[in-house]
């Protein structure tokens, strides 16, 4: 009994160890990938302004699609800053999705919004829309008030309301920067086939809004929201960047992306059964285009940028990470037909069984393999100084990986210009690899745990408004 | 434990790799920070010495040559980079009058057209095209051949101003290689009012054996030039012509360059089983049809498709019909709201 009590423990740790490589092997690939994309880019935005683009072309016309729950602290502010974009041609669709806060009083008040009607030009099943409101100092923006369905739910309302052949989903607690919105439609100009692309995502917390404008970036002064930065840091310039460099995207933030309406309607919209709506949509675009033999491409463009407020508490984080795992493993079970399949090309070679079995199943594994060691450890299965030794490696790879995430962000984008704000990130990519990862793989673990048992819903999440 | 020892001193390998990786990455951050920072320092105190001179060369209170006597070599390339920005935010005499600052340093430009990476190149073209676009037009047009497409675009970006419409026929006979780009931005860079320009458009327009992307190109460029000829091209092409996206181009041609007697293929539009092409047909009847054309129109409204009854209530409006979209707003029809939004469109 004991011996194969200890067979199977030493398949733990084996599947843990082959995991571990395969994982960072990918990481350190899409590092490569993103290093080259990222150089190329700057050097691309310097050979083709987008404000030439802009100012001469025909820039096509986009709505903004920000669904919004219990904002009362944000939305005024987010709003002003969609307000302020310099782009040509826009339109800002707030979708009040049922909240029982200040959030539509204090957006009427602040934008005298007064009711106008609209007639929806899609009709994707969504709850009911009580009223639609459009201010009257600001002709581009509109409010539609709706009953409580979930962000996939809202998102879908303003898909049905929407005029433009381009619409950017957003959050609400979200800030853009001034030129995101020119900087995310090149793709749409630069290559007709594009149906999505994805901007950046970084974290607001520590740094200065002035109406709706990031006027100084910092690091935020809780540790877990320093955390978070790096971990930003690494998800979106090394592993994002790298997998649109072989176009191999199959997630798109749902804080900020820009999709063609078009495509995204007869797909279906936003499912609504389905925390990880975001994810869910990009992976059934290439489901949809490439099944119906539609020339697509979907991209992510480093050089948008929206500033959105991270958890800085372990509870309210830790919820979000197992909503999200949820939402990652929904998308993935739910069109595994791709997995493996030629027929997706490389998404369903490369990128679906990287997320389904690294991502997805990862954390069990990775969790599993933190269990199996320490009770080997103590059984005296295994040597103390091989676990010490093996943690040694994943806390070398880990470091290096987030140190090469600091040196793209150096290379390319330079958002955080303080010496002093380098040194912590470096000692951010020592520290988080004592504890933080490790609640992170628990977090995930609990997820997919979660899912298994059927759990749903987003859980709360605290708003402390942008520090103006 | 032996078996174990092999794995063990590849695991050791893998930690001293690493480290060492990590400390590499760490040091070269620091140094580029350092690097950037004192790089900036440096651009920006040297651009803080030329910004007085330029704006008094602008002024005609100083000789170009005094300030490009004072150039080193090594900051020849950013100068002309700091002149083209400066560039940008000018026009007309002070666009001229800094080419000629940058003229002694330009050649140094050219000689990158054909070296270097495609956003090197691209680059090279672009400030060419802003600063020296006559002395290296023959070079700008050779890049529409450049492999890279980026490099074509932004060659076909310069030749397509409107200081020179005399070059933007070379862009349109290059149009295939642009396929992939937005129809709209390619319609749009081609703004030229030479006659030449639009006879070549509308020959393209109206060949068959043009692919659909340059023929679209083509309606779009002609509509923004407000071709007036185009719009007989356009009934041609609907009388003879079966894809969707070309009859929806023409459709846009007739709506806003059509005459009285073009409306009665749009009407025969209006009953299509694509559901843009209808769109458009209405649209483009709201602007050619006359009273009769209301029957159809307010028919229309009932469409299964919002894109169809909303392009027919806009249609109504177009034809004045105020008073059938107020009985619209006041019924109980299930598009009773697009009534509404008309009326509050008209008040705004």
């Amino acid at each position: 009994m004991i011996g194969y009590f200890q067979f199977f423990l030493n398949i733990i740790n084996f599947l843990t160890l082959i995991y571990f490589l395969i994982l960072n092997s990918f990481y350190l690939v899409t590092s490569l990938f993103a290093f080259r994309a990222l150089r190329k880019h700057v050097r691309r935005i310097k050979a083709f302004d987008v404000e030439d683009i802009i100012t001469f072309a025909v820039a096509p016309p986009v709505t903004l699609i920000v669904p919004a729950h219990n904002e009362q602290a944000t939305c005024v502010e987010a709003t002003k800053s969609f307000l302020t974009l310099i782009y040509p041609e826009y339109e800002i669709l707030i979708v009040n999705d049922g909240s029982s806060d200040e959030t539509l009083a204090r957006l009427i008040e602040a934008f005298e919004l007064v009711s106008a009607v609209r007639m929806p030009t899609a009709d994707i099943s969504t709850k009911k829309v009580y009223q639609s409101y459009r201010s009257r100092r600001y002709r581009n923006l509109w409010v539609l008030d709706k009953e409580n369905g979930g962000k996939a739910d809202a998102l879908n309302v303003g898909i049905n309301f929407c005029r433009t052949p381009l619409f950017c989903a957003m959050d609400a607690d979200s800030v853009l920067e001034r030129e995101a919105l020119m900087r995310i439609v090149r793709p749409f100009l630069e290559d007709a086939r594009t149906v999505a692309a994805g901007g950046i995502i970084r974290i607001a917390n520590g740094c200065t809004i002035r109406e709706g404008v990031v006027s100084e970036v910092n690091l935020p002064r809780n540790i877990l929201a320093k955390f978070q930065v790096l971990e930003y840091l690494r998800a979106f310039l090394s592993g994002r960047m790298g997998w649109s460099a072989m176009n191999a995207t199959l997630i798109i933030s749902g804080a900020f992306g820009l999709f063609k309406r078009s495509v995204v309607v007869d797909a279906g919209g936003f499912r609504t059964d389905t925390v990880g709506e975001d994810m869910e949509l990009v992976v059934r675009l290439h489901r949809y285009c490439r099944e119906k033999k539609i020339p697509y491409q979907i991209v992510y463009v480093p050089d948008p940028i929206a500033w959105t407020e991270c958890p800085e508490s372990w509870k309210i984080l830790g919820r979000q990470r197992d909503r999200w795992q949820r939402g990652l493993s929904e998308s993935l079970w739910r069109h595994r037909r791709m997995l493996g399949n030629a027929r997706y090309g490389i998404i369903g070679l490369i990128a679906y069984p990287h997320f389904f079995f690294l991502e997805m199943l990862g954390p069990i594994i990775e969790f599993l393999g933190y269990i199996s060691f320490i009770i080997c450890l103590i059984l005296g299965w295994i040597s103390g100084v091989f676990i010490i030794t093996f943690f040694m490696v994943a806390f070398m790879i880990g470091v290096a990986l987030s140190v090469a995430a600091v040196c793209l962000e150096e290379l390319s984008l330079r958002r955080y210009p303080k010496f002093k704000d380098l040194l912590k990130l470096f000692s951010i990519a020592v520290i988080e690899n004592f504890g933080y990862r490790q609640l992170l793989t628990y977090w995930r673990f609990r997820g997919i745990i979660s899912l298994i048992w059927h759990k749903k819903g987003w859980g709360g999440m605290e708003r402390k408004g942008f520090n103006t | 434990m032996r078996t174990l020892e092999p794995l063990f001193f590849t695991l050791i390998l893998i930690i001293g790799v690493f480290f060492f990786v990590s400390v590499l990455f760490a040091i070269y951050t620091i140094l580029l920070k350092i690097w950037n920072n004192r790089k900036a320092k440096f651009w920006n105190r040297l651009e803080g010495q030329w910004e007085p001179q330029v704006l008094a060369i602008l002024a005609e209170n100083q000789d170009p040559k005094e300030l490009c006597d004072q150039i080193r070599e090594d900051e020849q390339l950013y100068f002309v980079d700091y002149i083209l920005r400066f560039a940008r935010r000018l026009k007309g005499e002070d666009v001229k009058t800094l080419s000629r600052i940058a003229r002694p340093f330009l050649s140094k430009v050219a000689g990158r057209l054909n070296e270097g990476d495609d956003e090197q190149r691209a680059r090279g073209v672009y400030t060419l095209g802003a600063l020296a676009f006559y002395e290296h037009a023959k070079e700008i047009i050779h890049a529409l051949d450049d492999p890279s497409p980026l490099v074509a675009m932004v060659a076909a970006k310069a030749l397509t101003r409107e200081e020179h419409p005399e070059y933007a026929q070379a862009v349109v006979s290059k149009m295939h290689r642009f396929e992939n780009w937005s129809r709209q931005f390619l319609a749009s860079m081609l703004r030229d009012p030479g006659d030449a320009l639009k006879l070549s458009l509308r020959e393209m327009l109206i060949n068959p054996s043009e692919s659909l992307h340059v023929r679209i190109v083509s309606a779009e460029a002609l509509l923004k030039l407000n071709d007036l000829p185009s719009a007989d091209l356009a009934v041609e092409i609907l009388n003879k012509e079966k894809n969707s996206e070309l009859q929806v181009a023409a459709l846009k041609l007739l709506k806003y360059l059509g005459r009285a007697e073009h409306v009665s293929i749009i009407r025969l539009l209006c009953h299509s089983s694509d559901e843009i092409v209808t769109a458009h047909a209405l649209g483009a009847l709201g602007k050619l049809g006359d009273s009769t054309d209301v029957p159809i129109l307010r028919s229309s409204l009932d469409d299964s498709s919002p894109w169809v009854a909303l392009h027919a209530a806009r249609a109504l409006m177009d034809l004045g019909q105020v008073a059938l979209l107020k009985e619209l707003a006041a019924s109980q029809h299930p598009r009773a709201n697009l009534g509404h939004e008309m009326i509050s469109e008209l008040k705004s």
